[in-house]
Parts: C-alpha cells; sequence; structure tokens
C-alpha cells in the first residue's frame, strides 16, 4: 500500500476517483494506471502465468469501474483491489484447474544487463516462482500479501476475510515451507534433483 | 544460536523472493490490460441504437422501395381515370353529336371500367365509384329538327 501511497497524492487520488466516479474514462485510465501494479503483480504471483493475471487484471478493473460508488474514500482502494484480486484468483483456480505453469512469470526481462546479472536474477524469479507454486492457495495468498506486496497482517486478514490469527499462521507454515524449498534448491544435491 | 541462524535463513529468503517480486514487469503488459478494460469500458458505454443503424438503413431503404414501387401507379391510375372519364351524361350527349353510335361511346366506358376493376387497390375504387351513371340518359337525334328522342334508363 506504501507504493501505491508513493505514486500520486491522496487529493489527486481522490479527484480522479470522483471524475471516473462520474463516468470520465481517463479518469478512470488514471486510476488504472495508479493501481495497475498493484493487481497485476499480485494476480501473477497467484497464479504464476502472465495471461491470466492479464485476465484478472482485466476483471477487477471492470468491477472496480461498475463499483466506483461503493467503494467511498480513495484510500480504501487498495484494500477493495487486493480483495478483489484475490477473489478473482480464486476464481479462476475453480475455473480453469491449475496446469503445468509455463514460464510465463519469467517474461520479466531484465533489459541491458551483463549474462550474469540476469542468470542471478532469472534464477531469482524461478525461485519464487516454483516455491510459490508448491503452496496452497491460502498459504500463498497470505504470504504473497504479507511478505510480498507488505501488507499488515490485519490488511492480510481484511483481503483474504480471515482472522488475524489465521492469516499469522498461514504466513508461518508458508515461510517455512518457501525456506525449506529454497535451501533444498541451492543445496548441491537439490540443484540436481530440480 | 541455531535459532538466530534460521531466522537470518529466513530473512535472506524472504528479501531474495522480495527483490524478484520487485523485479518490474514490462510497461507492455500493463498496457494491453489498459486497452482491453478501456476498450470494453468503449463499448458498454455506447448508445443502444448506435448498433443498429445498418437496420435501420435497410428498413428505411425497402420503405422507399415499397413507396417507389406502388405510390406512382395509383397517383397515375387516378389521374387516368379521371380523365378519361367525364360525367357520364355529357359523355353520352357529346357522343350524339359526334354522330357516333350510343354503343360506341359505352363499349369505350366500359373498357375503362373494366380496366379498373384490375386495380390492386380499393383506393381507386373510391376514386371512380362517383362515375357510375346512376342514370342513362340517350339522345338521338334524328333528321327532324323538331322530333329528338331520349333514352332513360335506370341503373
Amino acid at each position: 500500500m506504501a507504493a501505491v501511497a508513493a505514486m500520486e497524492g491522496p487529493d489527486e487520488r481522490r479527484d480522479a476517483m470522483a471524475a471516473a466516479r462520474a463516468g470520465d474514462l481517463a479518469a478512470f485510465e488514471l486510476l488504472m494506471r495508479q493501481h495497475e501494479r498493484l493487481v497485476l503483480g499480485t494476480a501473477l504471483r497467484l497464479t504464476g502465468k502472465m495471461e491470466d493475471a492479464q485476465d484478472i487484471s482485466q476483471e477487477v478493473f471492470l468491477r472496480l469501474y461498475k463499483n466506483l460508488s461503493k467503494v467511498q474514500a480513495a484510500n480504501a482502494l487498495p484494500a477493495w483491489l487486493y480483495r478483489v484480486t484475490v477473489n478473482a484468483c480464486h476464481d479462476l483456480r475453480r475455473r480453469k484447474p491449475a496446469t503445468e505453469p509455463e514460464s510465463s512469470a519469467g517474461d520479466l526481462v531484465a533489459g541491458g544487463m551483463d549474462p550474469q546479472t540476469s542468470l542471478t536474477q532469472a534464477e531469482r524469479r524461478r525461485v519464487l516462482e516454483m516455491s510459490l507454486r508448491m503452496l496452497p492457495e491460502k498459504e500463498r495468498a497470505a504470504l504473497v500479501l504479507r511478505d510480498l506486496e507488505g501488507l499488515s497482517t490485519e490488511e492480510v486478514a481484511r483481503a483474504l476475510g480471515s482472522s488475524e490469527a489465521t492469516v499469522r499462521s498461514q504466513v508461518s507454515k508458508a515461510r517455512a515451507k518457501v525456506h525449506d524449498f529454497v535451501e533444498r534448491y541451492f543445496s548441491p544435491r537439490g540443484r540436481r534433483q530440480s | 544460536m541455531n535459532s538466530d541462524r534460521e531466522e537470518s535463513g529466513f530473512e535472506e529468503t524472504l528479501e531474495m523472493l522480495r527483490e524478484a517480486h520487485r523485479e518490474a514487469i514490462p510497461e507492455a503488459h500493463f498496457a494491453a490490460v489498459r486497452a482491453r478494460v478501456l476498450s470494453q469500458l468503449a463499448a458498454e458505454r455506447r448508445p443502444w441504437w448506435r448498433g443498429f443503424w445498418p437496420y435501420g438503413f435497410a428498413a428505411a431503404a425497402v420503405a422507399a422501395m415499397l413507396l417507389a414501387a406502388f405510390w406512382p401507379k395509383h397517383l397515375a391510375q387516378r389521374q387516368t381515370v379521371g380523365q378519361a372519364l367525364p360525367p357520364a351524361n355529357r359523355t353520352v350527349a357529346q357522343a350524339g353529336h359526334d354522330g357516333r353510335p350510343p354503343g360506341l361511346q359505352s363499349a369505350s366506358v366500359s373498357r375503362v371500367i373494366g380496366r379498373r376493376k384490375r386495380l390492386p387497390h380499393n383506393a381507386a375504387y373510391r376514386v371512380v365509384g362517383p362515375l357510375v351513371p346512376e342514370h342513362l340518359v340517350v339522345k338521338l337525334v334524328t333528321n327532324d329538327p323538331n322530333v329528338v328522342i331520349y333514352w332513360i334508363t335506370g341503373e
């Protein structure tokens, strides 16, 4: 949320929301620009595929347009977007059971870097994708929102519709699993297996 | 000691994942999403009748063709019948003056009436209705100017 807050001032966001509510598409585009990183980035981590993440983002922004009147305060928008994004990812998972993910989340290009740096980044991305993929859906959502997006436990609980204690437990389990996976991945024996 | 090492291991792992997550997503992906959303919103906001203009245009064209096919013919026939059939009494009288036998004139009248019967619309009948004489008056002019014979027939 801090990332979003840093993008634009609260006044500008409030003005953009008011104009978008009045049907101004340019203002709505501005709102999308302010929050697209939040929505697409979260969806990408939760689905693991850029194609699915784009579909989710489209759906989330269309829902936002239809529900602009329900999101009263501009500072409540990021929480609303996180919640709708997570729900849309759950819905997608129900509609389209998980298949073997392609390497599309690794399409993030590190242009202009030397091969060594690129390799390291590609490796990191691969580890991130694989470690998230092996987590159960709820633990993955909790870890992504809490540790990668930087939300507080309370905000995560609100976004996921569960209690703070549940979120703490889910995050703790997810961290342990990810840590185990990373250790195995980087140990010489684990590398050979993967 | 072990716990500290584990804690720092957790932190390292999380930091690595965060770094990977922070990597920039290419702008093209965002632009694609924006374009899809905006085009869908623009399509939904378009007034409903904007999508129907081809049908409206086609309906107007069909209506114009129907008018062109039927409307002028009615007018033409109304004029023809109107001009061809002056009031019956006067026609017969003039026939006598022309010296033509009255049968010829009545044949001409019946030809016109016969043509009227083939008209497709009731409107035509309404127009020519009054032209059917209620009483037929035939004036025969003889060689003797003092002798004029009138035949008056009912319907």
